[in-house]
């Protein structure tokens, strides 16, 4: 078993095929050597490592994710699987640092999840829509926001 | 699916900006996930942070080569330093400019899907039909072969514009039928009614070779390792390249006229009057599959070692699967003539077809679907055709070349491959 402690000073003890889903903690595994002292990760809280703990109790046995920097086709965010759908079905704020903590602790297939997530919820949405959604401020003038338009042009042809 | 928590309009939870406060590395993912030209139009306006990350010009490389499309790096470093005072620009190291060669390239496909192109055409580039072309699109070089009993080399302006005649090339006393250049592009074959074969050294235009052939020699085919020849007779000959010239090796099955010839790596297909293709296997010198379908004599064929596509006098279009000589798919009356030329890139998804109906079609390879028709190219049957990224070449019974291209005016649109 390996101890994970959150930045609020929590304990989670957890299966060591759990733990090693993260490559941060994998690699500090391996560095150190078996040890009953918790792993501190003084950037992530506990309210989302029990989160991400959940993540990966249930993909504990998923084969390795293939590499796919050689790929010859257009990524997609369409292929995600029901359970995961549910996982991830959390206010924006958990989301974030959901994506902040799976960077951190180099949990591919979950940073997968969120980018996919969160691409999903821009997916066919207008600038104003996205800048409503996620409470950004318009910071263009507007002859930058003329210049980009005319950059962009190309794509306005289907 | 139901509307995701994370996205209610009118939740009162802390919002956050996903792109402009996460780690660039993912941000740059997210935005990666969605469609090129939404990232264009919507994520680069959202705020300056989110145009930062959708403007990089690593994103756009890969979402470049993510669709399997190549660019020609020094075409467009020398293009970048001739438009560019700077000198620096014309580095051999200088970083591509990705954005614009996915908007070149966005736009080259978009163009063929809607049958957007300038069309050209030369008449009398041949004072009689042109049985063959041969568009070397890398290299601006277009080879035509004519009734006229004359070859000829023109250099294509990648401007646009008037085709330029580099030299004619004479050796043959019959209509010259065919010609095909290995890849290397250094040698060209001709094949002619006169009866025999010729093969050209393409720098100093000189025939190193002639190869007398029983009956009028219908088609060519010149690779690193093979020369082939589709006879009237109903043969087709091989010579294995690099050994002397002994006497070929005669593959005999069709019954009739050999049209089409074309070779990749140790296959050959062969396309007869006989209705029939076949597929050889040059190593061992034996016919493997017997392709049988079309209803009338087939008069062209393309083949890229693993698919042909072939045209027949019965108006239809065939696409077989080489390795196995299963018909995967038949266009029925894809023409409303014979169907004289066929050509295919399966990185584009492009089939483009020409006819004795005088109109060059376009067809989505994978599908079979007609993209689009493109009438008034020539105002007579059509005999021959080839196709690059941007430019459909063809030539016509009346002597004349046409060329319909789909990026006129688009910068860096030559350069992709």
């Amino acid at each position: 078993m390996v101890v994970l402690q959150s930045s609020d000073g929590k304990d989670f003890t957890v299966e060591r095929a759990v733990a090693l889903q993260s490559v941060l903690i994998k690699n500090l595994l391996e560095d150190i050597g078996e040890s009953d002292e918790a792993i501190p990760l003084p950037n992530v809280a506990g309210k989302v490592l029990e989160k991400i703990i959940e993540y990966c109790e249930h993909h504990m046995d998923d084969p390795p994710p293939i590499q796919d920097e050689f790929d010859e086709i257009p990524k997609r965010s369409d292929d995600i699987e029901p359970w995961d759908e549910n996982f991830i079905k959390v206010d924006q704020e958990l989301l974030f640092e959901i994506l902040l903590a799976s960077n951190y602790m180099d949990i591919k297939p979950l940073l997968e999840l969120g980018c996919k997530t969160v691409a999903n919820m821009i997916r066919n949405k207008s600038a104003e829509e996205i800048r409503k959604m996620f409470n950004i401020v318009d910071d263009f003038t507007e002859e930058e926001r003329e210049q980009i338009k005319k950059e962009n042009e190309w794509a306005e042809d289907h | 699916m139901g509307l995701p928590v994370n996205s209610g309009p009118s939740d009162t939870l802390a919002r956050r900006d996903f792109v402009g406060a996460l780690p660039a590395e993912v941000a740059t993912h997210i935005v990666e996930l969605l469609p090129p030209a939404d990232i264009a139009r919507r994520v680069a306006l959202v705020s300056r942070r989110w145009h930062g990350v959708a403007s990089q010009p690593s994103l756009w490389r890969r979402l470049f080569l993510r669709r399997r499309w190549r660019v020609d790096a020094e075409r467009v470093r020398r293009s970048e330093a001739a438009r560019k005072v700077s000198s620096l620009h014309g580095h051999p190291q200088a970083a591509l400019p990705w954005p614009a060669l996915f908007a070149a390239y966005h736009r080259v496909v978009a163009n063929w899907h809607a049958g957007r192109c300038r069309v050209d055409r030369w008449e009398a580039a041949h004072r009689e039909g042109i049985y063959a072309v041969l568009f070397d699109a890398r290299a601006r070089r277009l080879l035509t072969a004519s009734r006229d009993c004359a070859v000829r080399l023109w250099h294509v302006p990648d401007a646009g514009g008037r085709l330029a005649p580099v030299a004619t090339l004479r050796a043959h006393t019959g209509s010259v039928l065919t010609l095909h250049a290995d890849a290397a592009g250094a040698e060209l074959a001709t094949g002619s009614s006169d009866g025999s074969a010729c093969l050209w050294d393409l720098h100093s235009l000189r025939v190193t070779r002639r190869l007398p052939h029983p009956d009028a020699v219908l088609s060519v085919r010149l690779t690193a390792r093979w020369l082939a020849t589709g006879c009237k007779d109903g043969v087709v000959r091989v010579w294995r390249r690099g050994c002397a010239w002994a006497e070929p090796t005669e593959l005999r099955g069709h019954g009739v006229a050999v049209n089409a010839v074309s070779v990749h790596g140790d296959t050959l297909v062969s396309a007869s009057g006989d209705r029939s293709l076949r597929v050889w296997d040059l190593a061992r010198g034996v016919c493997v599959h017997t392709l049988v379908g079309h209803t009338r004599g087939v008069a062209c064929i393309a083949f890229d070692g693993t698919f042909v596509v072939s045209g027949s006098s019965d108006r239809s279009i065939r696409v077989w699967h080489a390795a196995s000589g299963r018909c995967e798919r038949v266009i029925a009356n894809a023409h409303a003539d014979l169907v004289r030329a066929v050509a295919f890139d399966r990185g584009s998804d492009l089939l483009v077809s020409a006819s004795y109906d005088e109109s060059i079609k376009i067809w989505a390879f994978s599908t079979a679907t007609l993209i689009h028709k493109i009438k008034s190219v020539h105002t007579s049957r059509i005999f021959s055709l080839g196709f690059d990224r941007t430019r459909i070449v063809s030539s016509s019974h009346d002597g004349s070349v046409a060329i319909v291209d789909f990026a006129a005016g688009l910068e860096h649109a030559r350069a992709l491959q």
